[in-house]
């Protein structure tokens, strides 16, 4: 009996550490994209906004996310593809918006890449995770006898990302997925502290994934 | 039994101290910032110009050191010129000295880039998430009878978000992305002076230099 009680608090565990996240995913595709065979997505950052900026370990979780995309849609790697067209897509010069590349594509030189390459699709990663609304006290003892912490620390988890894809061979943006998770974590301490985390980052990045791959893999 | 037990405690012990001793040495020891060594063959139109380029020792062997942060950034920006010099005119070669007199024969410009300051700032003071870099520099510019006909001062910066323990990776990732703005600019801005002859008098550089 004991056993079993200890089996089953080791399965809840896990779920208990895992704060409530709520998610909301919204959509505004004016076309949707139809990606040919051979023809390649790339995912970039939206690095020109001074303060807010997705972080490198979304772009990696969204990478994940939308590898198993449908057979032959090539997924390019954001460096790999920015070192091809060095340096067109720093900061400083990247399109702010789809016209741009137009104006950019002019260039044999860019063409031929992105050509080479065989990408029709960017998709710009824009938004952050923050920590807001922190409340709380903890304090933390220790000696030679031991030690211990004591009181409840609380703080809300939001994550606001967006991805707007742009079709290179029209020059236009198709629209805009955002995906929205927000959660609140706690940490208990009566000696040991126990952290509830509301994984808001990872539930976006799961959401605005799924929804890109759905989208991309439509057509 | 009770002698494995004591050797078991005592292997911990040496390891805890181990840790301690290398948080530490960590602690104290300065941080050099690891910069990217290659960069990629930058997309630029060739404009018909044969010019020769002079790196000043201080360029090539710049080095910046502030508290515990080390930036030996000489080599990297000087191979960074290069290369988009390289892509950027019909020939290039290098100047030993653009001061002298004498005609340099078979150039159409001199070029002397020279970085007049390396800044950085953390999370802390922009009260942001992010390590940012600038890189000052300004650009000599002297034609083929060796005067100074004008400069191109600009500002390269890079940021990138910081890390909870080291300062190294955020700080090393910042600065690199300043390089590589540094290309961006040479690029796009540079690359169209140069065909409009669009620079500052050299009467700005004496300003400049007082």
């Amino acid at each position: 009996m004991n056993l079993n009680a200890i089996r089953f608090s080791l399965l809840l565990t896990p779920a208990l550490l895992c704060g409530c996240v709520t998610t909301t995913v919204e959509e505004f595709m004016t076309v949707a994209p139809i990606v040919g065979d051979g023809e390649a997505v790339v995912v970039l950052t939206n690095r020109q906004d001074a303060v807010v900026e997705a972080e490198k370990s979304f772009t990696e979780c969204l990478y994940s996310r939308l590898q198993p995309l449908k057979k032959d849609i090539v997924l390019i790697d954001e460096e790999q593809f920015k070192d091809a067209l060095f340096p067109w897509f720093e900061p400083r010069l990247a399109p702010s918006r789809p016209e741009a590349v137009s104006l950019l594509l002019e260039d044999p030189r860019i063409a031929g890449k992105t050509e080479e390459l065989g990408v029709r699709y960017l998709i710009w990663i824009h938004g952050e995770s923050a920590v807001v609304n922190k409340q709380g006290n903890m304090t933390c003892s220790f000696s030679a006898a031991g030690g211990g912490c004591f009181g409840v620390l609380s703080w809300d988890n939001n994550s606001d990302y967006e991805a707007t894809i742009w079709d290179l061979q029209e020059s236009r943006s198709l629209g805009v997925i955002s995906s929205e998770a927000t959660g609140t974590s706690v940490v208990t301490a009566i000696v040991v502290p126990i952290p509830v985390l509301a994984r808001t980052k990872s539930a976006s990045c799961k959401s605005l994934g799924d929804q890109l791959r759905n989208v991309l893999s439509s057509s | 039994m009770k002698n494995g037990i004591a050797n078991n405690h005592y292997y911990f012990l040496r390891l805890a101290w181990a840790i301690c001793a290398m948080l530490l040495l960590t602690a104290c020891g300065s941080t050099t910032l690891a910069l990217r060594e290659d960069f990629p063959q930058p997309l630029v139109e060739r404009l018909p110009y044969d010019v020769g380029v002079h790196y000043s020792p201080d360029f090539s062997s710049f080095a910046y050191a502030e508290e515990d942060i080390v930036v030996s950034l000489g080599v990297e920006q000087r191979r960074l010129f290069d290369l988009v010099f390289s892509s950027m005119f019909t020939t290039k070669s290098l100047v030993e000295n653009p001061d002298s007199q004498a005609p340099q024969p078979g150039l159409d410009l001199v070029l002397v880039p020279v970085l007049e300051d390396f800044a950085f700032l953390t999370p802390g003071e922009t009260a942001t998430n992010f390590y940012s870099v600038s890189l000052k520099y300004h650009i000599r510019v002297y034609d083929e009878n060796t005067r100074l006909v004008g400069y191109w001062p600009f500002v390269a910066f890079g940021k990138n978000r910081g890390a909870l323990v080291s300062k190294k990776e955020p700080l090393s990732d910042a600065t690199n992305m300043a390089l590589r703005d540094v290309a961006a600019a040479l690029v796009s801005e540079f690359h169209s002076a140069v065909l409009k002859e669009e620079w500052r008098p050299p009467e700005a550089v004496a300003r400049e230099t007082e």
